[in-house]
């Protein structure tokens, strides 16, 4: 069965296994060179491991890009309690489906590499927390780690070097907020999934209070690679502050849609055109969604040449975030769109900060006004206020996040929201009006 | 303690709750019989959680998995078993979205309105399977048949638009192909129940 998402120019690391149900079990992860990473490890200092994965300079690839091997240094090293490993499955971005991918076609690469993670921060436990929708995913994960402990892979005596670390699955109960780390943690722990402030850090009070490491199950997927073939072999793809391969799920309007390892870096422009063979039916490009739908959206202008890479991104006014794209054509309207992402973001907001709690069901009001005609330019104003209002003030960045794609829609796409209110607010529609109304 | 009448009733509450008589079962209080079902399941599943905070998601998830819905009683239960006030019980289920109060359809149709979706016509979609059905999201249709749902995001956003039903997966749906699904859904045969293969105690047991 080939994996239906497959171009030449993409270079398979972690995808390897994709599309072939024999790289679920111990035999065929093994095949493909898997469980090598582990056994190299356990025989390694925990130190060494974090030191290897610091000169990766692998990031995390849950969306913020934070250097996973500077946040393992950050656990204590003399252990006086249990630590705790935690991998994040909450994959629930609107545009993001690459965990899901990991987990159902290789779940013993998860599993390795969330055994290496454990023991470089000298954690006992793995905890891995997947969405409840994810239950075809769960299942297969659940079937992986049972084998594993058949095989002596996880539980006690780990591949006999005296090593002893569990592993345990977590559903999630269908709460986009849980992909928040501490907000995970509250929700592990029984509660509801709201975040914590934050410090302390998860690496000093994290899980029941203890020293806590949480990686995305991407990041975790790196890991085995990096131990088998040394942080100097990640650093041949990517740039220096980017390295690495990376999976980029596309989705919306292109050609062929799905998952693509790529190197970072590579261009965004032939990202679309190329590796996903451009707009359906012959329609033109209009706007890239790049990371995820809580990024700022980017034009069709802004995209060319832009390479895929955390800084590139960032310097283009957007993020990579979790290299989730969602591209539209030049028949989408935004307002319809922007409402239809604000609406999800007022539904999932967990309710305990109130700049977020009324703010986002007011954007919500207020664009749904817009879009039934009955908008005026004031309203597009007092959109932008309660917008600058929830960025910055609340616990987490959940309402940042509805925040930041209305600022950036509105000012890049001014003709669709014009129609609707009757006019032009003065000075919109340009590169500066979109600066200044983010830094309002 | 100078008010024996009132003493007395409070004696006869605890020892009536004690002996499981009568107005024990008629009480909100702590000794009340729960329905028979949910007995059954915090007998047989239920009792094999730890009983720690932590738990708590899990024992909601198995009780729904088991029951088909989690009515107040499993709330309960659930509260007993974990020693915590059934408040905190009922505080944490209503905070995620897949905890259900009212007992569902005999089918489940969830309809992914996340924005990859949206983009690819996902709104039309379920405002189609809607007239269709006669019942807007979050409802069940008069004959018990069919409940409709729809999700922020499945997570599956390159086989938009997503419908999931009875745990089953299509890709790049229309309302069309959803009325027909209904359709033979009415006509089959009962779901076989694998959501209980995936239920949530997967994995080797449960956190803490």
């Amino acid at each position: 069965m080939a994996y239906p998402y497959t171009h030449e120019r993409e270079v398979r690391v972690m995808s390897r296994g994709f599309g072939d149900p024999a790289s679920r079990t111990v035999e065929g992860w093994r095949k493909l060179g898997g469980y090598a990473a582990l056994e190299k490890a356990l025989e390694m200092a925990p130190e060494d491991v974090v030191e290897e994965v610091k000169a990766s300079g692998l990031r995390g690839r849950g969306g913020a890009g934070f250097p996973a091997g500077v946040k393992w240094s950050f656990m204590p090293r003399d252990k006086q309690g249990p630590h705790y490993m935690l991998v994040n499955a909450d994959e629930s971005e609107p545009g993001a489906f690459k965990d899901r991918e990991l987990i159902r076609w290789t779940p013993h690469q998860v599993i390795e590499g969330a055994l290496i993670a454990a023991h470089a921060i000298r954690a006992q436990d793995v905890y891995v927390y997947i969405r409840g929708e994810f239950f075809e995913p769960a299942l297969i994960l659940g079937r992986a780690i049972e084998e594993a402990y058949q095989k002596g892979l996880a539980g006690s005596n780990i591949l006999g070097t005296g090593t002893d670390i569990d592993v345990t699955i977590h559903l999630g109960a269908g709460a986009y907020i849980c992909g928040e780390e501490t907000a995970l943690m509250n929700s592990l722990e029984g509660r509801r999934g709201q975040p914590r402030v934050k410090p302390p850090f998860p690496a000093a009070s994290g899980l029941f209070a203890a020293p806590t490491t949480i990686n995305n199950v991407e990041t975790v997927c790196s890991v085995p690679h990096i131990v088998t073939n040394g942080g100097a072999w990640y650093r041949q793809w990517g740039p220096e502050k980017s390295p690495g391969t990376k999976l980029f799920n596309m989705s919306g309007h292109v050609v062929r849609r799905g998952n693509f390892e790529l190197p970072l870096g590579f261009p965004m422009d032939e990202l679309i055109f190329d590796v996903c063979g451009g707009i359906r039916n012959g329609r033109k490009l209009k706007a890239v969604i790049p990371g995820g739908s809580s990024v700022p959206i980017l034009t069709a202008d802004e995209i060319q040449g832009l390479a895929c890479d955390y800084e590139s991104v960032a310097e283009a006014g957007s993020m990579l975030g979790t290299a989730s794209m969602i591209v539209m054509d030049d028949q989408t309207n935004m307002v319809t769109q922007v409402r239809r992402m604000v609406e999800f973001y007022a539904h999932e907001s967990c309710g305990q900060c109130t700049p977020c709690r009324e703010g986002t069901g007011w954007l919500v009001s207020i664009l749904r006004r817009i879009e039934a005609g009955q908008g005026t330019l004031e309203d597009v104003d007092t959109l932008l206020g309660v917008a600058k209002n929830v960025t910055g003030t609340t616990i987490c960045v959940l309402s940042d996040s509805s925040a930041a794609p209305i600022v950036s829609w509105i000012n890049k796409f001014p003709d669709d929201i014009d129609r609707l209110v009757g006019g032009r607010r003065a000075g919109a529609g340009t590169a500066a009006a979109g600066t200044a109304a983010a830094e309002a | 303690m100078t008010e024996p009448g009132r003493r007395v009733s409070y004696g006869k509450a605890v020892r009536g709750i004690e002996a499981g008589g009568p107005s024990a079962r008629a009480s909100r209080g702590p000794g009340r019989r729960l329905d028979p079902e949910v007995e059954q399941w915090l007998a047989g599943a239920g009792a094999a959680f730890p009983r720690s905070r932590s738990s708590l998601i899990p024992m909601l998830q198995s009780a729904q998995s088991g029951l088909g819905y989690l009515p107040g009683d499993a709330m309960t239960a659930i509260a007993r078993h974990l020693v915590v006030s059934p408040v905190v019980v009922e505080g944490v289920a209503s905070f995620y979205a897949q905890f259900r109060f009212h007992r569902p359809g005999r089918h489940r149709i969830t309809v992914c309105t996340g924005t990859a979706c949206y983009v690819r016509g996902s709104g039309k979609l379920l405002d189609d399977v809607q007239a269709d059905l006669g019942i807007r999201s979050g409802e069940t249709t008069a004959d018990g048949a069919v409940s409709l749902e729809s999700v922020s995001c499945f997570g599956a956003c390159a086989l938009a638009p997503v419908v999931v039903v009875d745990d089953e997966v299509l890709r790049q749906q229309t309302g069309e192909m959803v009325r027909k699904l209904v359709k033979d859904l009415v006509s089959g045969p009962p779901a076989d129940g694998s959501r209980d293969e995936a239920s949530p105690t997967i994995g080797r047991g449960v956190p803490g």
